[in-house]
């Protein structure tokens, strides 16, 4: 990612305790992933060690990085999506998207994750795309709404 | 504008009761994370056009969850001298038929659930609305005793006037006014209260500490981590009364003299997140956070800060590591938070649940709180009741409610004629309580007394097509992936047990491993360092005790009851 995007980010936050956090979020959010160049460039805006900046990245699941799917898919097994099918939600995610959990499709469309928990336990199974969550699912539902998706991002 | 009198509070109050109980026709939908993921977002848009295309006046507003998200989306229709009506699943394709029947005054018929609040007067009898149960009267809601959740899914929650209409911010009010920081902790301690996210300590005790500690600064955490899956209850008070959270929170600070707060918010919340942050704005701008609240000279900024995805930072200890900007490992106590807790100043963190408990403690007193509940654990519980079940979702009752009660009566029972085979409360940490067990009181001393806990009120029920190796196998792995490996027993320890388990699950173990899964959870349970290592053997240790046929089965022929 551009320097001065970083900086912009890395300013905007500079004045807040607690925002190293934020601050990865916002990376990746705009580029996708937070890679060592990243990392490094934030470190050394924030005057603290890499080790510590590559530590936050690699401990927390909600940062990767590597470069992640345009379109990040979630699928939810928390308890309840686990008593209500989510495993065969899964698997047809796998088989559709052809990558494995944590993978990124080979075009960089789709990146797929499992999460514990998207709490919406009464309407599980849950998967979310980006900001997007579909609730409900059985087999038939998330093979439509995969088609659409699919489809949508050609 | 800035609320800065009893008058001020007076005008605010009677703008949010127009709002609430307009003239003309209004219509409400349900627009948190769940309304939102089943189309209620589309719905909106529908009913605007629909709006434009008829010329129809009719006020639309959203509302958040009520914490039944299989109902969604839900709407409600206020009509001229009728009492609201609530409809559940409410599809884009009704929306011409509810707006044709507006306009002749007419009740809409399709996905009418029930009336909310029909003792209040109503100018005509209807005698449609003879028929129509209110919403006391009706599963899921009959037997709640909701005054957390009172205003979710009923008001808007961005309108400061329409909770102020619903007797908020009168605690605060009150608090900055008429009393000192201590007899705001004395309330506190008097009503009872005790920490909702599943430690429950005593959380006037935790203040009064608090407000002793010296420290040139004092931060008040608010820990919206809910990691326990299969709980929302957090979610479902900051999308549907994000104000009265607030409230509670700035009450701490008044309490214990800090002017910071922080709400520490799980990373999968993301339109929470949002929604959070435009919440805090509105507050501002109407003189609730920020400088001179309410115009009592008391300063108190709040913001949010979004974790990483890691279910272990729901740790208080954890948590604060987190938001020094380190990995998420527990710490060793003492020193307790209460010391030296965020950056080393004196800092209590507190959940959601217990926090909004606070201005109705303020408001109403802890006398009157103290009435609700048992002997010893006051006030109500929001329990998440998931699995199988006819009504899966979120019941406020008082704590001591009976167990099967709740699971039977209120949330409908097992689904297709099937029965219930076991019901794992406090999960994931709580035990599985066998069918002929669950006459039980719901409090953490009685839970306690069987060998379980209540945690942060989530319920799983069982029925009789579900394997208690497969579940558990479930857990294991859940476990093993948010174990930060800090602490040998939860690293090492956990990691085995999962092994073993895998192994049992696919039948390539005897009767011999059983025995070391326990040993290995008898070690985990007494030498972990946090409560995560420390509670993940509970219910395995009491699975293999309880529900010995599921591993025989799997032991002995490779076979998952659950698909058998």
């Amino acid at each position: 990612m551009e320097k001065e995007k970083i900086e912009k980010i890395v300013n905007k936050h500079r004045n807040e305790k607690s925002a190293i956090l934020a601050i990865l979020h916002e990376v990746q959010a705009e580029d996708n992933q937070l890679n060592a160049e990243s990392l490094k460039y934030i470190a050394l805006l924030l005057g603290v060690p890499y080790a510590n900046v590559f530590g936050l990245a690699t401990f927390y699941s909600a940062f990767s990085t590597e470069k992640r799917g345009k379109t990040l898919v979630r699928a939810c097994d928390g308890i309840s999506c686990h008593i209500n099918g989510a495993e065969e939600v899964i698997e047809v995610l796998k088989s559709k998207l052809n990558i494995e959990l944590g993978q990124t499709t080979w075009d960089e469309a789709f990146g797929l994750e499992k999460v514990r928990c998207l709490g919406l336990c009464s309407i599980s199974p849950n998967v979310s795309f980006n900001d997007r969550t579909y609730s409900n699912l059985n087999k038939e539902k998330i093979l439509g709404i995969l088609q659409k998706v699919m489809g949508d991002s050609k | 504008m800035k609320i800065k009198n009893m008058k001020d509070l007076d005008k605010v109050k009677e703008i949010g009761m127009k709002s609430l109980f307009p003239k003309g026709p209004q219509i409400r939908i349900s627009m948190s994370t769940c309304g939102l993921a089943l189309g209620a977002d589309d719905l909106f848009q529908k009913i605007t056009e629909e709006k434009e295309k008829t010329g129809i006046r009719i006020s639309l507003h959203q509302t958040g969850c009520s914490g039944f998200c299989d109902l969604e989306p839900m709407a409600i229709v206020r009509l001229p001298g009728k009492p609201a009506l609530l409809y559940t699943r409410v599809t884009v394709e009704s929306v011409e038929q509810i707006i044709q029947d507006i306009q002749k005054k007419k009740i809409p018929q399709k996905g009418l659930f029930c009336t909310i609040g029909s003792d209040s007067v109503t100018a005509m009898p209807d005698p449609v609305l003879n028929e129509i149960p209110d919403y006391q009267d009706v599963t899921p809601f009959k037997g709640q005793h909701r005054m957390l959740l009172e205003n979710c899914g009923i008001i808007d929650p961005l309108s400061v006037a329409e909770y102020v209409a619903m007797a908020g911010y009168s605690a605060l009010f009150k608090a900055l006014h008429q009393m000192r920081p201590e007899e705001v902790i004395k309330e506190v301690v008097e009503s009872g209260l005790r920490g909702r996210g599943g430690a429950w300590f005593p959380t006037g005790f935790k203040w009064d500490m608090a407000s002793k500690s010296s420290g040139d600064e004092k931060f008040v955490i608010c820990n919206a981590d809910e990691g326990d899956p299969g709980a929302y209850k957090d979610r479902t008070i900051m999308e549907g009364n994000p104000l009265k959270l607030f409230e509670g929170i700035v009450l701490a600070g008044y309490a214990i003299g800090s002017h910071h707060g922080i709400i520490y918010l799980r990373e999968e919340y993301h339109h929470t997140f949002g929604f959070l942050n435009t919440a805090i704005e509105i507050a501002k701008r109407f003189g609730l956070l920020g400088k001179n609240i309410l115009s009592s000279g008391f300063n108190f900024s709040l913001n949010i800060v979004r974790g990483g995805g890691s279910y272990v930072c729901g740790e208080e200890t954890a948590l604060m590591d987190s938001l020094e900007g380190e990995v998420g490992d527990p710490r060793l106590r003492p020193p307790f938070p209460i010391e030296k807790g965020l950056w080393a100043r004196p800092t209590i963190v507190n959940n959601v649940e217990t926090l909004s408990n606070v201005p109705l403690i303020i408001q109403n007193g802890g006398k009157w709180y103290k009435n609700i509940g048992t002997e010893k654990a006051k006030g109500t519980k929001i329990l998440s009741v998931i699995g199988n079940v006819k009504h899966p979702g979120l019941y406020e009752v008082p704590l001591g409610t009976n167990l099967k009660q709740v699971i039977f009566e209120m949330a409908g029972g097992p689904v297709n004629g099937k029965s219930i085979k076991a019901v794992q409360v406090g999960s994931p940490f709580g035990t599985f309580i066998p069918a002929d067990k669950l006459d039980v009181s719901l409090d953490p001393e009685a839970l306690r007394e069987i060998g379980s806990m209540i945690g942060s009120g989530v319920i799983v029920a069982l029925d009789q097509d579900a394997c208690i190796v497969d579940i558990l196998h479930h857990l294991l792995t859940f476990f093993v992936e948010e174990s930060c490996g800090k602490c040998v027993p939860c690293r090492e320890g956990v990691s085995r047990m999962e092994e073993l388990m895998i192994e049992i699950y696919n039948g390539r173990a005897g009767m011999k491993e059983l025995d070391i899964l326990n040993e290995l959870g008898e070690t985990a349970r007494d030498f972990s360092l946090c409560a995560l290592g420390g509670g993940a053997p509970a219910p395995i240790l009491n699975g293999i005790k309880d529900f010995k046929k599921d591993f025989e089965a799997h032991i002995k022929t490779g076979k998952c009851l659950r698909f058998s």
